[in-house]
């Protein structure tokens, strides 16, 4: 029963920590645990950089900004307000929290440098803010006499706030830890491993990122809280750019995407300045060889390079996985067979000058594969993207029975049971066959926060329901491998049976797959045959973009050919092969009337 | 008011410079090299060198400090950015930040902490135009940019090695089975950073001092001018860097420094809003 004493082990960590900081004190004396102390803060502001730029893959150059406002809200509020300790914490986060927020919301849009780019430019701001409202801020001078906490009546020493730091430091990392463990753990990965996949199981994506952005912010607003009432005084010097580029060096050389990354990292690069100390003028020389030499040395970071392992989600119940006997796929009752589910009409889409689509129209029914052929170019691919809302058509509509579908993001279209999987296989790498079957799940919605952050009794049970009806999804497409296999070492069969067992968690009424059958050996092609007439037995109709001719005329019930993004006709097998157009169009003259199409 | 005008044109002019070394970079390899800042300090500091403690002719120091800084962008390139991006990881963001940093105490070290002039010609006497006091070299500074930008034309149309990095800019793979050494053009892409870099750094030298730290909110704000205008459009770098350097001036004249440093990124945050890409740069369709 591993899955109850993990708890426990790590609430006795907890314990233990404390206790040593209750005694290292008088072990180490005053200036070494000023500097633990240190430590302990950057844990906590670590720990949520981490939760942003490892986990969830988003840039930040500028952490300073919130670790600023944390600090100077808890300060003012005491200095000012006569808040105590207590009180102000909340707000610092709050605080923080809230800019966070502000500064995700805007910026969900830009990727790579041009969102690297808002935050350094955030950071700045709020450093010249707390320079230039010196009315505040007392500019650069900053808030001085700030108090000491109190705890029950008595004025904490540093001794005191050190423990109490450390004790903030690991149950903030226990909290993160439930967090990880959560569904809400494996959004936050999936949105780093692969954005397109994630909108595909139905993640708002940019709901991940915010919340992500918004927890970060907050620990580095608490960060800034304890460092004020730690120092007894702030100026802006603190929160320049290097803090940032400091926070970040903890977290990827401790091991970004790992728990205990932040552990290590915070407390290396804190005495690491202190080490180099003798070589006076060659200090930041020296530092800035050791960043370079051990993203060299270490890739991964300390963590993740020297335990592999660390890098893998951790999860709510890792004992008992085990297979089910019989493959179901938890589709709804099936809807009566040749009602239409999804419409296309007259669909156009061009990019620059190119008409991808040019006046597309066709329905697929419930009960039916429903295949889409047609020569390389003539817009297969483009109509799976418009129906699955990666592309708004130019003009035309999609809709879903009687609802349109047109103007909707990817993940709502997934939301509203429209499963796909793509030409080349989109899996989630970095996590395992079973996490990435548990994404389909999922992706309606994470869950609470709060649950999650507290691993709630109803969410372990909604946990281990999941895991069970994910590996009967994994047996019923066939997969044969270990669920708990990283997908990116799956061979690629594998990978394509996985992306399909992960769309089918979705519950869909369609499932659209791109190209199933392409770089499949033959044994593979014959199961794929069997696979999707099972997926259409059990009431989900298939839309299947597919070039294997053998493949398409053996299941389809009918089959519409595009040619230059027209359709060219439409039927069933036996009159699409006899179509002497959709024979020109295949072999590009107009008199091959007499060569069947196989 | 046209004074400030002006000699913001001349401060744009240097962004411009050091903002299309990220635009160069970044095209070739999608990589951006943040220790801009300090290859501009570098070539400063240079020169500084050259011209006062050894007595050489400030073209021929020029010059020198030029080339200096283009073999330090090939090592730059050979060190801190080549081993990450073949691993595919995005190690080069803190690595170049941690080469930066090594420049600059490096410098530091030789140099000594206290700011020195860079004597010019140039920027001894300042002549009237208009009603406004304005240094020759400001004038300078649009000529050189403009001549860079020819230069440019020339080198990228005109030329074999030119063509083979607009080439390598346009599209990896296909570069590679023509037989273009890719590899060769995106350290050349590095070294043409850092020397427009150090271009930048000769130029504004006489005009705020050289110091080690010199380089560091320049090398930053030029990243800003280069997102601004979108990575990928030199001519909206431009754009981007003039309104930038002159906006600079008017807010700074008239506000303060750190006033100034709040609306410049603050603008940065709002334009990035409403344009992703940038001002100029467009919105890719994503490929699935």
């Amino acid at each position: 029963m591993r899955g109850t004493v993990g708890p426990w082990m790590w609430l006795i960590a907890v314990v233990a920590a404390v206790a040593v900081a209750w005694a290292l004190p008088s072990v180490v004396g005053r200036y070494y645990t000023q500097m633990l102390s240190l430590a302990g803060i950057y844990v906590i502001v670590a720990q949520g950089l981490n939760l942003l730029v490892g986990y969830t893959g988003q840039p930040s150059l500028g952490h300073a900004g919130f670790y600023a406002i944390g600090a100077y809200t808890g300060a003012l509020l005491a200095t000012k307000l006569g808040m105590s300790y207590w009180a102000a914490l909340p707000l610092s986060m709050a605080a923080a929290a809230v800019s966070g927020l502000i500064i995700a919301l805007p910026t969900l849009k830009l990727e790579g440098p041009y969102l690297a780019m808002v935050t350094i430019a955030f950071g700045i701001i709020v450093n010249s803010v707390a320079i230039e409202w010196s009315e505040l801020t007392g500019g650069t001078q900053g808030v001085l006499n700030i108090p000491r906490p109190v705890i029950a009546g008595f004025r904490l020493s540093l001794e005191g706030q050190f423990v109490l730091i450390v004790a903030m430091a690991a149950v903030i990392t226990l909290l993160l830890r439930n967090l990880m463990r959560a569904p809400w753990g494996r959004s936050f990965v999936a949105v780093r491993e692969n954005p397109i996949a994630a909108e595909a199981v139905g993640l708002d994506t940019r709901a991940v990122k915010t919340v992500a952005f918004t927890i970060s912010a907050a620990l580095a607003g608490a960060g800034g809280h304890l460092f004020a009432f730690l120092q007894g005084f702030i100026s802006p010097e603190a929160f320049e750019f290097d803090a940032s580029i400091f926070f970040l060096t903890m977290v990827i050389f401790g091991g970004a995407g790992t728990l205990a990354g932040p552990l290590v990292g915070a407390p290396l690069m804190t005495f690491l300045p202190e080490l180099l100390q003798r070589f006076v003028d060659f200090r930041l020389i020296i530092y800035g060889l050791l960043i370079v030499g051990s993203l060299y040395a270490l890739p991964r970071g300390v963590i993740g390079t020297l335990f592999r392992r660390t890098l893998m989600l951790p999860e709510i119940t890792p004992g008992r996985t085990q297979y089910a006997a019989a493959g179901r796929t938890g589709a709804q009752p099936a809807a009566p067979p040749g009602k239409p589910i999804v419409t296309l009409r007259d669909v156009h889409i061009g990019f620059g000058g190119v008409r991808a689509l040019n006046g597309v129209s066709f329905t697929v029914e419930t009960g039916t594969v429903h295949a889409l052929i047609g020569p390389n170019g003539a817009g297969k691919t483009v109509l799976l993207n418009v129906l699955c809302g990666y592309y708004p058509p130019t003009r035309g509509e999609v809709a879903l029975a009687e609802r349109t579908l047109t103007g909707l993001a990817p993940h709502q279209v997934a939301r509203l049971r429209i499963a796909r999987t793509f030409q080349t296989a989109q899996l989630f790498g970095e996590m395992t066959v079973l996490q990435n079957v548990l994404l389909g799940f999922q992706g309606r919605s994470s869950g609470r926060l709060l649950e999650s952050f507290l691993v709630s009794s109803r969410l372990v049970r909604e946990e281990e329901e999941r895991r069970m009806a994910a590996l009967e999804l994994l047996a019923f497409v066939g997969f044969q491998g270990d669920p708990r296999a990283l997908a990116n070492s799956l061979p690629f069969g594998h990978q394509r049976l996985v992306e399909i067992a992960r769309a089918l968690a979705l519950a869909p009424s369609l499932i659209a797959m791109d190209e199933p059958a392409a770089g499949l050996n033959p044994r593979e092609i014959e199961d794929l045959d069997l696979l999707i007439t099972r997926i259409r037995d059990s009431g989900i109709a298939v839309l299947l973009v597919e070039h294997h001719m053998d493949l398409v005329m053996g299941i389809s019930d009918r089959i519409t050919v595009l040619d230059h993004g027209e359709r060219l006709a439409e039927g069933c097998p036996s009159e699409i092969q006899a179509d002497p157009r959709v024979i020109a169009a295949y072999l590009g003259v107009k008199d091959a009337a007499e060569t069947p199409l196989t | 008011m046209f004074q400030l005008v002006l000699s913001g044109l001349a401060l744009g002019c240097v962004y411009c410079l050091v903002a299309l070394g990220y635009h160069i970079t970044f095209v070739t390899s999608r990589t951006l090299n943040f220790a801009q800042g300090s290859a501009m300090m570098l070539g400063a500091v240079t020169c500084l060198i050259l011209v006062v403690d050894l007595g050489w002719p400030m073209p021929l120091a020029a010059f020198a400090a030029i080339l200096t800084l283009g073999v330090f962008g090939l090592i730059l390139e050979q060190l801190a950015v080549r081993p990450f991006v073949r691993r595919g990881s995005m190690a080069w963001v803190m690595s170049t930040l941690a080469v930066g940093i090594i420049a600059e105490n490096l410098a530091q070290l030789v140099f000594g902490k206290v700011p020195r002039g860079l004597p010019s010609e140039l920027a001894r006497e300042p002549v009237t135009i208009a009603g406004a006091g304005i240094y020759p070299l400001e004038l300078l500074i649009p000529v050189v940019v403009l001549a860079v930008a020819v230069g440019a034309r020339i080198f990228y149309g005109g030329t074999m090695l030119g063509r083979a990095l607009r080439a390598t800019a346009y599209d990896r793979e296909a570069s590679l089975a023509v037989g273009i050494n890719v590899d060769l053009m995106v350290g050349l892409s590095y070294a043409l950073s850092s020397m427009l870099a150090a271009v930048g750094g000769v130029l504004i030298g006489p005009l705020i001092g050289v110091s080690s730290s010199m380089g560091f909110l320049i090398g930053l704000k030029a990243f800003a001018v280069a997102i601004v205008g979108g990575l990928e459009h030199p001519v909206g770098i431009l754009i981007a860097s003039l309104a930038f350097g002159v906006m600079e001036n008017l807010i700074g004249g008239s506000f303060g420094s750190s006033v100034k440093e709040i609306f410049g990124f603050g603008i940065v945050i709002v334009v990035l809003f409403v344009r992703p890409t940038g001002l100029f740069g467009r919105m890719s369709m994503r490929r699935i």
